[in-house]
């Protein structure tokens, strides 16, 4: 009876051990991003001459800045990837033309579960699952 | 033989035991608590109100109620993991950017304080809840990272949709050495808040 009772703790004790162990590692796994764009590409940055001054209301930030419609335009025209509620769609360089136009949209307020490729004022984006 | 029985029946209740995951990662951004409002300049006396934590309140506007109805309960962030790792992969034991936002006007853009410092090419990742404060629509934000010396910055990502129960994730992979902020751009027709981090990792 004595070798049992030895026996059960020892096995729970291994176990409980090896699953604590493997679990406090869990946050050292990279984590899995709905959108992943190449980083190695970088741009010079709109040439704008906002100051970054601290936020008295958020520790967090520097203080918002306004931005000009040129340079939202270029953000636009820079952005390599959109998310939103039907799934990912990632900059190409022309439109391909083997997507039907039904799965093709010119307005992002024509987008629907069906949508596979955007062709938008600043760029072509094509869905990938 | 005879121990058989006993240890497979101990064996059985460890492995649930085993496979019931520990919470991996859970990174609080509530900022609904902590994050000021710069409207609340006014204050108030209430008789009844008392607390060593707190100011005074003060009277909220018809759109602030609005706002705080809109907003979320609890909106905070968590990780999903790929693979495991081994603790030599991680650059940072803790998020090297943490930050949080509210009211972020239309056309308008900020900054994080934090940054992440990477000495050799890797995956930045950011972690991340938003959604639109004023109104049901989904907040439009790009995301962007800013190398703080050289001023370059990567290709930004836009993501048009309301996360608040749950988080999404963005990275960019192979990313420079250097020093980053993250850069955030309201370029939707909302105001727009949200929480997050961001971490690097080694590429493999």
């Amino acid at each position: 009876m004595k070798n049992k009772i030895v026996w059960s703790f020892a096995v729970c004790a291994v176990i409980a051990g090896t699953s604590i162990a493997f679990n406090s590692h869990a946050s050292l796994k990279e984590p899995v991003a709905a959108v992943t764009v190449d980083g190695s590409i970088m741009h010079p940055g709109y040439p704008s001459q906002h100051e970054l001054i601290p936020d008295p209301n958020n520790p967090h930030m520097y203080a918002p800045v306004e931005l000009t419609p040129e340079e939202i335009d270029y953000t636009n025209k820079r952005m390599a990837a959109i998310l939103n509620d039907h799934g990912a769609f990632y900059r190409v360089a022309e439109q391909d033309y083997s997507i039907s136009e039904d799965e093709t949209v010119r307005s992002m307020d024509e987008i629907t579960a069906n949508t596979k490729q955007l062709v938008l004022d600043n760029g072509v984006f094509v869905k990938r699952q | 033989m005879k121990f058989l029985k006993p240890i497979l029946s101990i064996l059985s209740v460890a492995v649930v035991f085993c496979i019931t995951p520990i919470n991996s990662v859970v990174y609080a951004a509530n900022m609904t608590s902590e994050t000021s409002n710069s409207n609340f300049s006014v204050s108030v006396q209430n008789d009844n109100f008392k607390s060593d934590y707190f100011y005074a309140p003060v009277p909220l506007t018809e759109e602030e109620k609005a706002a705080a109805l809109r907003a979320p309960v609890n909106p905070f962030v968590t990780v999903p993991s790929k693979s495991l790792k081994s603790s030599s992969d991680i650059l940072f034991a803790e998020p090297a950017i943490y930050y949080e936002f509210t009211f972020l006007g239309k056309d308008r853009s900020i900054t994080s304080i934090d940054s992440v410092n990477i000495t050799e090419k890797s995956n930045v990742y950011v972690s991340l809840v938003q959604w639109s404060p004023s109104s049901s629509a989904h907040p439009k934000l790009t995301y962007t990272l800013k190398n703080a010396n050289t001023g370059r910055e990567t290709d930004p990502i836009t993501v048009e949709k309301t996360y608040t129960s749950e988080n999404t994730g963005i990275s960019w992979g192979n990313v420079l050495p250097g020093k980053y902020h993250l850069v955030i751009k309201n370029i939707g027709n909302h105001e727009a808040a949200g929480n997050g981090f961001a971490n690097a990792y080694k590429i493999n």
